[in-house]
């Protein structure tokens, strides 16, 4: 609960007290002329429904308190990255490329390094640095509904460590 | 969530619906921005219905109809797929598809969670189905139903 939730909380009392002391105190001017007033509560009546109706709100108050203190935020699980143990092998350009085309009886896929993903696969290798080693891997993603991913692809590897990725179908 | 229309696929030679989404997994790999309106309308959340084929055990998309501010309209497929106008083997695309005929045995409001007389299961590696498996959900609802007319009777 944040804090001008217990801000509220306090509006809310003072107007539950307010509402109470009207119908505590109030009588119908009609039902006073005819002498039918009803009977004005006693202060003791007055306090116990004050009493009961802050003590409600308030018992409601220290059980949303409670439940704050078991509130763990909502942490969305963070992107993929591959993982330096996820590593297969170093790989060439030119041996992914030979072994990506896609054949198809119909025609329907362009003779290209991975088909209809080239130009993922051309921006892909537009990242890579100098310095950069291409390597193979494999690793796992869980996402936020607990479902496990098996992904594989290619990935730029630098002295830091592994960097820009290609998935593969 | 509302229940969302399916795709479209040519199954045998017949029409029929298929409950899965392969044109998705293209953007997985992609990092192409989504091309299609999305909460235009409820019951088509993704914002397109795409038309499949099945030949030679091989998927091709071959159709999208997207939504648009003047309703339904074809989107052209070389847009997504240069000098692909008419057909595209949907190699990307690994996993299962759902294909259903029939009569609707059951409605869920919510995606795909309907069923249907007759459900087909394709087994997809790289656009190309490896495994089929049949299953009829009229007959696992049957039981269920048996059960209500039994305790019916039972009260009375």
């Amino acid at each position: 609960m944040e804090m001008n939730a217990w801000l509220y909380a306090a509006l809310y009392s003072c107007f539950v007290t307010l509402i109470t002391l009207f119908i505590g105190l109030y009588q119908s001017p009609k039902l006073k002329k005819r002498g039918e007033g009803r009977k004005r509560p006693s202060p003791t009546d007055l306090f116990l429904v004050l009493l009961f109706s802050l003590l409600g709100g308030w018992i409601f108050l220290i059980y949303c308190f409670i439940e704050d203190l078991n509130y763990i935020p909502y942490e969305p699980p963070s992107p993929f990255r591959v993982a330096t143990e996820d590593l297969i092998e170093q790989v060439s350009i030119e041996s992914v490329e030979a072994q990506s085309f896609i054949r198809d009886p119909l025609g329907a896929v362009p003779s290209l390094p991975f088909g209809h993903l080239n130009h993922a696969w051309e921006t892909f290798k537009e990242k890579a640095l100098p310095n950069n080693e291409l390597w193979s891997f494999k690793g796992g993603w869980v996402d936020e509904f607990e479902e496990t991913y098996s992904l594989e692809g290619y990935v730029l590897v630098a002295e830091d460590g592994p960097g820009d990725f290609f998935f593969t179908p | 969530m509302t229940a969302q229309y399916p795709e479209k696929i040519t199954y045998n030679d017949l029409p029929a619906r298929l409950c899965s989404q392969p044109l998705d997994s293209y953007f997985d790999f992609t990092d192409e921005p989504w091309p299609f309106e999305r909460s235009r309308n409820t019951a088509l959340w993704r914002g397109y219905i795409g038309t499949w084929e099945l030949i030679a055990d091989r998927l091709y998309l071959v159709n999208i109809d997207a939504l648009s501010s003047e309703g339904k309209e074809v989107f052209p497929l070389d847009s997504l797929f240069p000098g692909f106008p008419n057909r595209v083997f949907a190699h990307w695309y690994s996993g299962t598809l759902r294909i259903c005929k029939g009569k609707q045995v059951e409605y869920v409001h919510a995606g795909f969670g309907s069923t249907y007389e007759d459900e087909y299961f394709l087994s997809v590696e790289q656009g190309v189905i490896i495994k089929t498996l049949v299953e009829h959900p009229s007959v696992i609802v049957k039981p269920k139903m048996q059960l209500t007319q039994w305790s019916n009777l039972l009260w009375k």
